[in-house]
C-alpha cells in the first residue's frame, strides 16, 4: 500500500501536515508519492484532489482505499494508519 | 435741599437696581464657529435650531470660518484666549465653556450649559469682548466649566508607570488592534505570501531576498493605508453622513452574513484551492521577478504584485477596513491621529504575515499557521461586523467611546 500526498507550496495547512507526516514516517514505513498541485499538474489531475488541500490518498494496488483532506492531528493519522493495517517499524 | 438729596439718592439706587436687572436680562449667546459643508457642523446647526425655540433668552450666533477670513481670525483669537486645542470645527462657545467637535452625544452637554448660563448670573459674553478687544484678563472659570473639566477628567485613568491614559484613545486603539488582527487572519491573503516566500527562499542572493520580501509587505501596507485614509476622507467630509452611515451599516451586516456563512460552510480545516487561472497568473509573476536579473525590475514586479493582490484581497476581507474607518469618522479622528490609528490597524493586520516572513528568512524554512482557526476568524469577524452594523443604525453614539 502507498500514499499519494498532494500539497502546494502556498498552502499553510500543507506545511503543517508535511511536518506531521514526517513524524508518522519516523514510526511507520509507508511508501509516499509527493505531488505538488502546481508543479505536477498532469499527475495530480488523475486523482481529482477537489477544492481542499492537502489530500492524502491511501492506495492499494492502484485502488483508492481511503482519502483524507485538510488538516488532521497526528493522533488521528496514527489511528487511521493502524486501522488500515500498517505496522510500526521494528527498531 | 434734604428732600432733593433724598430724591437724588433714590434715583441713583433705582438706576443701579435697574442696570443690574437689565444686565441680568442680557441674552445668553451661544457662539458656533462652523465650516460651510462640514457635516458635523450641519448636524449641530440642525440641533441648535431645534432647541433655540425652547429658550426665549438664548441667541445663537454663527460664524462661518472656512470661507470667511475675518471670522477665521476671530476664531484664532478665541482659541488662543480660551486655550482651545485642535484645528477642527465646529467649536461651540457659551459663557466660559467651549465644546470642540459635535456628535449627537454632545446634545446633553450643550443643553446643560445653556440651562446653567440662563439661570446663573456668572454669564459673560467672552467672544463679544474678545471681538471688541476689551477682554484682556485671563478667562475666569465658572462652576459649570470647572464641573465640565471634572467630567472630562473622568475619561482619563491613571496607570502606574505609564501615567494618564485617555479611555477614548484606548478604546480606538483596542478597536484598531482587534479588527486589524481579525482582518489579518483572513486566509485569502495568506497564500500569495507563502507562494512568494517559498520562491524567495530558493534565491541565492540573501540581501535581495530580504529587500524583495520587505518591499512586498511595505507595499501591501501602503495600499491598505492609502485606501483606508482616502475612504476616511470621503466619509468625514460627506454632508449626508447619516445616509452614508446607514449604507455602511448595511454593507457591514451583509459582510457579517458572508463571514458567518463561510464559518458555517467550512467543515474541513485545510487550504481552499484558489482558482486555477488566478493561481497560475500570480505564480508566473512571482517566478518572473525572482529570476529577474535586473534588481529594479524585480523590485517593481514585487510592488506591482502587492498592489494588485491587495486590491483584490480588500474585497475579500468583506468590509472590516470599511467598518474601522467609520469608527474613526464617528469619533472625528482626522489628520495625524487618523494616520496613526490606521497604522496600528495595518500593523496588526500584517502581524501574522510578518512573523511567518521573519521565521522563513531566518531559518530558510517556511512555516504555516494552522488552518484550524481560520474558521473561527470568520465567526469572530462576522460577529464583530454584525454588532458594529447594528450599532451604527441604532446606537451610533456607543461607537463614539464617550465615557460620560
Amino acid at each position: 500500500m502507498k500514499v499519494i500526498k498532494i500539497t502546494a507550496i502556498w498552502c499553510s495547512a500543507c506545511l503543517i501536515m508535511n511536518n506531521t507526516w514526517k513524524k508518522v514516517l519516523e514510526k511507520y514505513d509507508i511508501e509516499t508519492v509527493d505531488l505538488d498541485l502546481d508543479m505536477n499538474e498532469d499527475e495530480v489531475k488523475k486523482y481529482q484532489p477537489g477544492s481542499t488541500l492537502p489530500v492524502f490518498i491511501f492506495m492499494d494496488k492502484e485502488k483508492e482505499v481511503k482519502r483524507i483532506t485538510g488538516e488532521v492531528t497526528y493522533q488521528e493519522l496514527i489511528k487511521l494508519i493502524e486501522e488500515l493495517g500498517f505496522s510500526e517499524k521494528i527498531s | 435741599m434734604k428732600r432733593y438729596l433724598k430724591i437724588m439718592i433714590l434715583i441713583f439706587i433705582m438706576s443701579i437696581i435697574l442696570s443690574i436687572s437689565t444686565e441680568a436680562k442680557e441674552k445668553v449667546k451661544l457662539y458656533l464657529f462652523h465650516g460651510d459643508g462640514c457635516p458635523h457642523c450641519a448636524e449641530e446647526i440642525k440641533f441648535l435650531e431645534k432647541i433655540s425655540q425652547k429658550y426665549d433668552n438664548l441667541e445663537i450666533v454663527k460664524y462661518e470660518v472656512w470661507y470667511d477670513e475675518n471670522n477665521q481670525k476671530l476664531l484664532e483669537k478665541v482659541k488662543k484666549k480660551m486655550n482651545i486645542k485642535g484645528n477642527g470645527v465646529p467649536i461651540t462657545i457659551i459663557g466660559s465653556t467651549s465644546i470642540s467637535g459635535y456628535t449627537e452625544s454632545y446634545n446633553n452637554k450643550i443643553e446643560r450649559a445653556i440651562h446653567y448660563y440662563l439661570e446663573d448670573n456668572h454669564y459673560q459674553d467672552i467672544v463679544k469682548k474678545i471681538r471688541n478687544g476689551t477682554y484682556k484678563a485671563k478667562i475666569v472659570e465658572d462652576s459649570f466649566s470647572k464641573e465640565d473639566q471634572k467630567t472630562d477628567s473622568k475619561t482619563t485613568i491613571k496607570i502606574p508607570l505609564i501615567g494618564k491614559i485617555n479611555l477614548k484613545n484606548v478604546s480606538v486603539f483596542v478597536a484598531a488592534a482587534t479588527i486589524g488582527l481579525i482582518d489579518g487572519f483572513n486566509p485569502c491573503a495568506m497564500w500569495v505570501l507563502l507562494f512568494l516566500i517559498s520562491m524567495l527562499i530558493g534565491m541565492k542572493n540573501r540581501k535581495r531576498m530580504w529587500i524583495l520580501g520587505i518591499s512586498f509587505l511595505t507595499a501591501s501596507a501602503l495600499v491598505y493605508m492609502v485606501i483606508m485614509l482616502s475612504w476616511l476622507n470621503i466619509v468625514v467630509n460627506i454632508t449626508t453622513s447619516i445616509l452614508l452611515r446607514n449604507i455602511i451599516a448595511v454593507v457591514a451586516i451583509i459582510g457579517a452574513f458572508i463571514n458567518l456563512n463561510s464559518f458555517r460552510k467550512s467543515k474541513d480545516s485545510g487550504c481552499e484551492v484558489v482558482d486555477d487561472k488566478k493561481r497560475k497568473k500570480i505564480f508566473s509573476k512571482i517566478k518572473k521577478f525572482t529570476t529577474e536579473k535586473s534588481f529594479l525590475l524585480a523590485l517593481l514586479g514585487v510592488i506591482g504584485l502587492a498592489v494588485s493582490v491587495n486590491l483584490i484581497e480588500l474585497a475579500c476581507s468583506a468590509g472590516l477596513p470599511l467598518v474601522f474607518t467609520q469608527i474613526l469618522a464617528l469619533n472625528q479622528i482626522k489628520g495625524i491621529s487618523a494616520f496613526l490609528y490606521t497604522l496600528i490597524y495595518i500593523l496588526f493586520f500584517l502581524l501574522d504575515d510578518l512573523i511567518i516572513f521573519m521565521i522563513a528568512m531566518l531559518t530558510t524554512k517556511v512555516t504555516g499557521i494552522s488552518t484550524k482557526y481560520n474558521k473561527y476568524s470568520h465567526l469572530i469577524g462576522g460577529l464583530i461586523m454584525l454588532l458594529i452594523g447594528i450599532l451604527l443604525i441604532l446606537k451610533p453614539e456607543w461607537l463614539m467611546f464617550n465615557f460620560h
